[in-house]
């Protein structure tokens, strides 16, 4: 991996262009369209070569745009990538990021290997900010007397005459003595809540209010009253024993997922040396990612979880001499033998409550790890997540403003009240006269505005972020600003600022230097500045955790009583709580459990269905209150049968690309606060096809799991054990053939003829399915190193996902209890590939470093390597899928600027192509090449990374040279757990999987 | 005008003890007979029941062709392939088509190598099928691939990328195959026409038709010298055909054996596909014999006995065919694999077992009935037993194709196919496609082998023997040819 | 008589009396003589003297460097110039290559045997001495024709009549050359 590497023009060129920007002036009007007007030849010939000259001379892209390859910066050489430093800000959680740049653009997004808390590591939603920077929907131009709900309209602007208006509109209601409101998302900025208090400070009747897209401050609510704490703890999970999650959703939707996945997974690992790894134990109603990863599951209805966190409490306390509570208790014998195994893990134990649960259970939660001494420094529970504070205050004086009509400003920044809010939030919202979004798409909100700004996307900013392990991350920009006159929230601050006391900002002319001043007022001295930009963080302490009160408890009360049937309302696995709505990377990428795509359905449990009436792609209403959605019905083995599980984020209407698929379920909500609700479901007579990428899920295909299976048939393609069994050296068994050899295995060799020898690398990864979680950032990842185009709904439900890697998930167990084990699938690179033998064309072959090779140029597209490909990896190009998607959501085969996020080492495939996964064969070249200029005949191991191992926050895969006995990829092949798929094909898949491992004991819960 | 008269019934009187044989040319014709039989066809004005339907399988053609160029400029999108489904109808038509077109060298082959003098009547025209089938076929591997305008890199061709095709790859045989059955079955075809063509040029009034067949017809005199040749071609292309015949439907087999999908990956296939290719070949003769015996007015040269023969053919390669589908089914759950057992079951009871029992009840006990004399003779019902097992066939190479690929080794990655609108006009099309070069064959090509059927006449050919000397006719009247 | 002659021809319509009477034409010495038959009559070959046919050799010659041609092809691009590892197997086998050895022998020997045919019987002649006679037109259709052609060496105009007469010939006479040939060029018949 190269060095992050700070690149001195770019920001020269970066500050350069904040003060040309300031200094443009001439607000041009807006033209309407020429052929509304009747026009004489004369005029339009003279229009045509006004037209001519104009475009001759607007020439719009300044020469300092240029900057990496056109003044040939010191560091850039044409086709080698450099990476830089910066994070992104995802609600509070910054995640470091080192991203690559080629010939000036960003083209990949990587996690900061030297930072602790991603190591390297990203998610499905990190990988696919890539798309956002570069979306064709961005707004360009800054618009100000904007009519609502009308694209384009009102006229063009600068910053600096946008900024004078809005100051003209805060001077103004202040005068009639009206407030102003700026809403933000959450962050993590000290330089953002710097220039709020600055905003607060300066300008009239001002206030900066943080708007969450969702809300699920119970955690926030009960660290404050046992700690003391404005945040909430994050765990450490590679230092806990024994995890015990109540519906809490850790490896998935939750904020932290990456940084506690990491941590799971690191102890999801045994070896025959270090035969040991953690034991997680899931108390759900639902059927989550982290659930299907659990060693044992309690199914209990929701309304349970506070009494089964209180019996596990009294139990706990009891042992510990603490006070017990009085509240109902429910489960309470499965409660105590869980909080047996916690008592003897003692600090090592630790409860996790899903974020979306009330105060009293994150309460009692944390409580029970104090009592088990889990938290404090060097314990599981250390870090602090800053500014995670409770919203919810906030949002009532905000409502209560709106209500009243104090409010005569409302300036909404990368917010969407229009989207996330409920019918009276929304009507109040456009009661405000003055009316200013900063976005980076003309979403809901923008289209009741009436002056828009684009909003720089975090790539394009300058920034910085505090992380909950206390580190200083910076977030420079890689590339300036794609619509000219975008904004940075904190550039828009600090104008407003600027407009009312130029003083207040320390006499700084332009952000950037206030910005570096802050900062550096912060780090001290300019070499760290340098070293903060270079390393792209500087290392802190997380804040110390005072001693709990536990009287704290007495606040709270259990207020979970749902209904017999609970509606959940969490964040999708796929955009997030909506804020990621208009990517099409995550809208197609699969929920990890159900598999389905594109839009949010109601998960339920199949005796619930049958309740109901309905069967899958039936459509039923929800209906709380007045609010009503209508979402189509998918069955889920393994739940509660009285959960209904929806997902946020869907039911967009602005963003061509987004809107349209699924419903908005924030109405349903309470002010968009997760968690549970009682919910009237009704059948509808209407269906409505769900997207799905895998439809059949058993690996035993048997009656007890379909009714309709034709046969009872056991497929031994992914093999589990429990930790005992591994510890007692249990061999894995494949498929019985007559033909198998005494050992049960198939006799191998079975060639007639002497096999290829690979002489030099000879390239293969290790799975392991143990530590697998299915989270997709392998998925985002190889889509946006390979680019890979998304498909559309219509083509995935034809069975047409073009993902290179997906992850396949099997039930083991019972349909009553269902274990699931996520087989991650992407190109086994044969060694007797049957897909190159039967091609005609010699298109698909051999490297002679074991790669099977697919040569885009050479493919005629018979489809045959596909039929024969008996992992199904291989993907057809069946309808020119690059431009297909983009015309038919955007209108143009080629929108700009998204050619821009294509890997320039990948070839974009034209259709009638077959494509599958090239283990990063552009990687490996690029390995080879610094191996050779570095004088090594081999690529050392670790050297070249594919970018789903490199993604993969598990560390779940390896990749490396089979032949180098050294290589952690060759150790891990001889593994006791490993296992090769459909291994009695003879195929001799590069591909080893490593078994998954369960810590189930006998004496289960 | 020559009035050559021929016996009454040939074989009848031989002695009183034998069976009657049937003559294999009904109603005494004279060879002149013969020659304005046929020639009248192809000279006289289309009549409007012709014309009406040929514009009517040309407008199907036209559709077809449509739909294909609307393949090619969209994308094989259009069709309702998918992931673990890469061929749907694409490749069953083909196949479909390809077994349609054994029955035509078959006939003309392995009979004439047998002897089996029944096969003029309906040889020509079961070698124009062949042909037209093939070619139908041929159309489906080429529209098939995702870029079709580099189709002919399947051709082993010295190029500027210095590649050459993989020839262990099925689909390259099938390449050799099939264009080597094409061409080989057009010199056959082309070869058996040329002296009947000869017929033709002197027989026609017209000037442009006399000039067309003078051209096709080589010049053809008719020589003895020549004749000697000829027989000797005709016999080495028939030897070389026959091979050839079962050769391509084991070679398109193997596209399937060759592969390792369960069901599939079975060594039963050749001899399985040969017998259903002559099976479906056979049935696809009946159904346009029967038609162009009514339309054309054939019936004294296409026959019952013609027919009934066919119908035997027809139920002992069903029986063949029923046969290798239990074997299959056995051998699959006596092999112990899993995943073979697997594919065989659901085939008959999973997702596709529709098309499984259609293929059953139409292949194997729909022509049971033929086991009835009476009913082999049966022109109606043949008929549709021919349509029938047309359909059959169909669906057999749906359900080996569609079954294997939908359910295979890794339940994840398992689908379901349905073609679209666009596939279904695609076939229709090659239906217009095949009937619109049938029609034209049938009106402008000598429909009957009219040498081979002159030649078969009882007086036709020199008398050994004694008996046939005793019963041969009074000796023709010989009329001089007035000079023109 | 300025006119050249070409040919004496005699219609026949018995194949019997046809056989004997080639039979006689070519015990009687003449070379240069033909039957023109609508279909191949059984054993006049053997009658008029023909030797067996050369064409099985050409046939066979043809499917051997068909095989030839096929093995070569698959070897030398495959095993020699352009060595690929594809699924693991050999550059070349000749397990794989049956079924394109097959089909080329068998095309490459129908190539042999349809131009062998074409080259022994010298077609395609769009062109025939005898394609004016009104007799030899009907031979494709129900008459036998036996002509005499006038280089043969035993050729003589009244002879030769005699003979055909006397072997049953009907219609005997002497076709001569047409005056003018460009003129009138009607197809063969």
């Amino acid at each position: 991996m190269a060095e992050p590497i700070q690149h001195e023009l770019m920001q020269q060129a970066l500050e350069h262009f904040s003060s040309v920007v300031g200094e443009e002036s001439s607000e041009h009007e807006y033209v309407p369209p020429m052929l509304e007007s009747p026009l004489s030849r004369r005029s339009f010939m003279a229009m045509l070569s006004a037209a001519m000259a104009v475009t001759a001379a607007a020439c719009r892209r300044p020469d300092y745009k240029l900057v990496p390859a056109v003044k040939n910066p010191e560091y850039a050489i044409p086709g080698v990538p450099l990476y830089y430093s910066t994070c992104y800000m995802h609600k509070n959680v910054v995640h470091p990021l080192l991203v690559r740049v080629r010939e000036g653009r960003p083209v990949k997004v990587e996690g900061n290997d030297l930072h602790p808390i991603v190591g390297g590591k990203s998610s499905a939603l990190i990988q696919a900010t890539l798309f956002e920077l570069y979306d064709p929907e961005r707004i360009r131009p800054i618009l100000v007397g904007r009519r609502p709900g009308v694209i384009p309209s009102g006229n063009y602007s600068t910053p600096q005459n946008a900024l004078a208006k809005i100051a003209e509109s805060i001077r103004q209601s202040a005068a009639e003595g009206k407030l102003t409101r700026i809403l933000i998302a959450e962050h993590c900025s000290p330089m953002i809540e710097k220039l709020a208090a600055l905003v607060a400070q300066h300008v009239p009747n001002t206030a900066v209010t943080v708007l969450p897209w969702a809300i699920a401050d119970g955690a926030a609510e009960a660290t404050a009253a046992l700690f003391g704490l404005d945040a909430t703890l994050v765990p450490n999970l590679e230092r806990a024993d024994v995890v015990v999650s109540i519906d809490a959703d850790f490896l998935g939707t939750e904020r932290n997922s990456l940084f506690m996945t990491r941590g799971f997974a690191a102890r999801r690992r045994p070896t025959k040396q270090q035969p040991t790894m953690n034991r997680f134990i899931a108390v759900e109603g639902r059927y989550s990612q982290t659930g299907a990863a659990a060693d044992e599951r309690i199914i209990i209805h929701p309304s349970q979880y506070e009494g089964f966190l209180t019996a596990l409490y009294n139990a706990i306390a009891r042992a510990k001499g603490a006070r017990a509570l009085a509240h109902p208790t429910s489960n309470v014998q499965r409660a105590e033998a869980v909080a047996r195994e916690l008592l003897a893990a003692g600090e090592r134990g630790c409860v996790l409550v899903g974020e979306h649960l009330t105060a009293y259970a994150h309460a009692v939660g944390l409580a029970i790890n104090w009592l088990l001494g889990s938290i404090g420094t060097g314990k599981v529970f250390e870090h602090v997540l800053p500014m995670s504070g409770a919203k919810r205050a906030a949002l009532a004086t905000l409502r209560d403003d709106l209500r009243n009509d104090r409010v005569g400003v409302v300036l909404m920044s990368n917010v969407n009240p229009m989207y996330t809010g409920d019918e009276e939030l929304r009507t109040l919202l456009q009661r405000v006269p003055h009316r200013i979004a900063h976005s980076l798409i003309d979403d809901e909100t923008a289209l009741i505005c009436s002056i828009t700004i684009p909003a720089a996307h975090q790539y394009e900013s300058w920034g910085d972020a505090v992380a909950f392990d206390g580190s200083y991350c910076i977030q420079q920009p890689l590339i300036a600003p794609l619509p000219l006159t975008a904004l940075s929230l904190g550039e828009l601050l600090f104008g407003l600022v600027k407009e009312f006391n130029p003083d207040a900002v320390g006499g700084a002319e332009k952000y950037f230097d206030f910005f570096k001043q802050t900062v550096l007022a912060r780090i001290g001295s300019e070499s760290a500045w340098e070293e903060l930009l270079r390393k792209g963080f500087l290392p802190g302490q997380p804040t110390p955790i005072p001693s709990a009160n536990l009287a704290g408890l007495d606040r709270f009360t259990p207020t979970l009583a749902v209904s017999d049937l609970a509606l959940l309302v969490v964040p999708s696995s796929s955009v997030d709580d909506g804020s990621h709505a208009n990517n099409p990377w995550l809208l197609e990428c699969p929920d990890p459990v159900t598999k389905h795509t594109w839009e949010n359905v109601a998960v339920m449990s199949k005796r619930t269905a049958e309740k109901l009436g309905v069967h899958d792609e039936d459509i039923v209403r929800i209906t709380i209150g007045n609010a009503a959605v209508e979402l189509p019905v998918l069955t889920q083995y393994g739940m509660h049968d009285g959960v209904v599980v929806t997902t946020l984020g869907y039911g967009r209407q602005a963003g061509k690309v987004g809107a349209g698929f699924g419903q908005n379920v924030y109405p349903l909500t309470a002010s968009g606060a997760l968690g549970y609700y009682a919910a009237a479901v009704t059948k509808t007579d209407t269906r409505s096809p769900i997207a799905r990428t895998q439809k059949y899920f058993h690996s035993q295909f048997t009656k007890q799991w379909e009714p309709d299976a034709p046969a009872d048939a056991f497929r031994p393609i992914v093999h589990e054990l429990t930790l005992d069994e591994f510890k007692a050296g249990k061999e894995i068994k494949g498929i019985e053939f007559p033909s198998a050899g005494r050992d049960g295995r198939f006799e191998i060799p079975l060639n007639i003829v002497e096999g290829y020898q690979y002489k030099g690398h000879r390239w293969g990864m290790v799975i392991d399915l143990s530590a697998c979680t299915g989270c997709n950032a392998c998925v985002v990842a190889c889509e946006s190193e390979n680019n890979i185009p998304p498909v559309g709904k219509d083509q995935v439900m034809r069975g047409r996902v073009m993902h290179w890697i997906r992850l396949d998930r099997y039930y083991l167990g019972t349909p009553e209890d269902p274990r699931s084990v996520v087989e991650p699938m992407l190109c086994q690179h044969c060694e007797n590939a049957p897909c190159e033998n039967v091609c005609p064309v010699a298109a698909t072959v051999h490297s002679p470093e074991g790669l099977n090779e697919m040569v885009y140029n050479r493919c005629v597209g018979t489809r045959y390597c596909l039929n024969n490909c008996p992992y199904k990896v291989r993907r057809f190009n069946f309808l020119a899928y690059f431009q297909r998607f983009y015309k038919e959501r955007l209108g143009t085969e080629q929108p700009h600027p998204l050619d821009l996020a294509m890997n320039p080492d990948v070839t974009v495939r034209m259709r009638g192509v077959m494509e599958k996964c090239t283990f990063c064969v552009q990687r490996i070249n690029e390995a080879k090449y610094h191996a050779k200029d570095n004088g090594h005949a081999r690529v050392p191991d670790g050297a070249v990374q594919t970018a789903c191992e490199q993604a993969c926050p598990a560390s779940a895969i390896t990749f490396g040279n089979l032949n180098d006995s050294g290589s952690r990829v060759a150790q891990l092949r001889q593994s006791e757990r490993s296992f090769l798929v459909l291994e009695e094909l003879n195929v001799r898949p590069s591909v080893t999987y490593l078994a998954k491992v369960r810590n189930t004991t006998p004496a289960a819960v | 005008m020559a009035t050559v008269t021929t016996a009454h019934h040939p074989t009848m009187h031989v002695d009183g003890l034998r069976h009657e044989r049937e003559p294999l040319v009904l109603g005494e014709p004279t060879l002149h007979d013969i020659t304005a039989k046929i020639a009248h066809i192809a000279e006289d004005k289309p009549t409007p029941k012709y014309l009406l339907a040929l514009s009517f399988t040309a407008a199907i053609a036209a559709w077809g062709v449509g739909c294909i160029l609307y393949t090619i400029l969209t994308g094989i999108g259009v069709w309702g392939l998918n992931n673990p489904i890469g061929w749907g109808w694409d490749i069953t038509n083909f196949v479909f088509w390809i077994g349609i077109g054994h029955a035509g060298t078959l006939i003309s082959a392995i009979l004439f190598l047998f002897r089996q003098k029944w096969r003029t009547a309906i040889n020509r025209s079961a070698e124009a099928m062949t042909i037209f089938a093939v070619i139908c076929a041929g159309l489906f591997p080429l529209i098939h691939v995702g870029r079709i305008w580099f189709a002919y890199w399947l051709i082993p061709y010295p190029n500027q990328m210095q590649m050459w095709t993989n020839f262990r790859s099925p689909l390259e045989w099938d390449v050799f195959a099939v264009s080597t059955y094409l061409t080989v079955s057009l010199i056959f075809w082309f070869l058996g026409m040329v002296p009947d063509l000869a017929s033709l040029r002197d027989f026609v009034k017209n000037k442009v038709a006399k000039r067309i067949y003078s051209l096709f017809s080589l010049g053809w005199s008719g020589s003895m010298r020549h004749w000697h040749h000829y027989e000797m071609a005709y016999l080495i292309l028939a030897g070389l055909s026959t091979p050839l015949v079962l050769s391509v439907h084991s070679v398109v087999s193997l596209d399937f054996t060759a592969g390792i999908l369960p069901g599939w990956h079975t060594t039963i296939f050749p001899p399985y596909f040969v017998a259903g290719a002559i099976f479906s070949g056979f049935a696809m003769v009946m159904t346009l014999l029967v038609i162009a015996r009514e339309v054309l007015d054939l019936k004294e040269y296409v026959t019952l006995k013609h027919l009934e023969n066919m119908n035997k053919i027809i139920l002992a390669t069903g029986m063949m065919v029923g046969y290798a589908y239990a074997m299959e089914f056995f051998i699959a759950q006596y092999s112990g694999n899993p995943y073979e057992a697997f594919v065989f079951i659901n085939r008959a009871t999973g997702d596709y077992a529709w098309a499984y029992w259609t293929m059953v009840l139409c292949n194997v006990v729909s022509p049971q009935v033929f086991w009835s004399r009476r009913l082999r003779r049966n022109v109606p019902l043949m008929f549709i037993i021919s349509i029938l097992v047309n359909i059959g066939m169909w669906f057999e190479r749906f359900t080996i194709i569609a079954t294997s690929l939908h359910h295979d080794f890794l339940p994840a990655s398992w689908g379901y196919y349905t073609p679209t609108w666009v596939e279904v006009s695609i076939f229709a099309g090659t239906f217009g496609i095949f009937l619109t070069l049938f029609l034209l064959f049938a009106k402008y090509i000598p429909v009957i082998a009219i040498a081979e059927v002159k030649a078969i006449l009882p007086t036709a050919q020199p008398h050994h023997h004694a008996h046939a000397a005793a019963h041969a006719p009074e000796h023709p009247q010989v009329q001089p040819t007035q000079t023109a | 008589m300025d006119r050249k002659p070409i040919a004496t021809v005699a219609e026949f319509h018995d194949p019997n009396t046809l056989v004997a009477a080639a039979s006689t034409i070519h015990q009687r010495g003449y070379t240069k003589f033909d039957c023109y038959t609508p279909y191949p009559v059984h054993g006049l070959d053997r009658a008029m003297g023909v030797r067996r046919t050369i064409l099985p050799y050409i046939s066979f010659i043809g499917g051997l460097s068909g095989l030839a041609s096929a093995l070569l092809l698959q070897w030398w691009t495959g095993g020699y110039d352009y060595r690929l590892n594809i699924g693991g197997k050999p550059f070349f086998a000749i397990q794989f290559s049956v079924p394109v050895d097959f089909e080329l022998t068998v095309l490459i020997c129908a190539f042999f045997t349809l131009f062998g045919l074409l080259h022994l019987c010298r077609l395609p002649t769009w062109w025939h001495p005898l394609q004016d006679d009104p007799s030899f037109r009907r031979a494709t259709d129900d008459t036998f024709v036996v002509a005499i052609f006038s280089d043969d060496p035993r050729y003589t105009s009244a002879d030769t009549q005699e003979l055909l007469r006397s072997v049953g010939g009907a219609n005997v006479h002497v076709h001569y050359a047409r005056q003018n040939p460009v003129e009138d060029v009607a197809p063969i018949g």
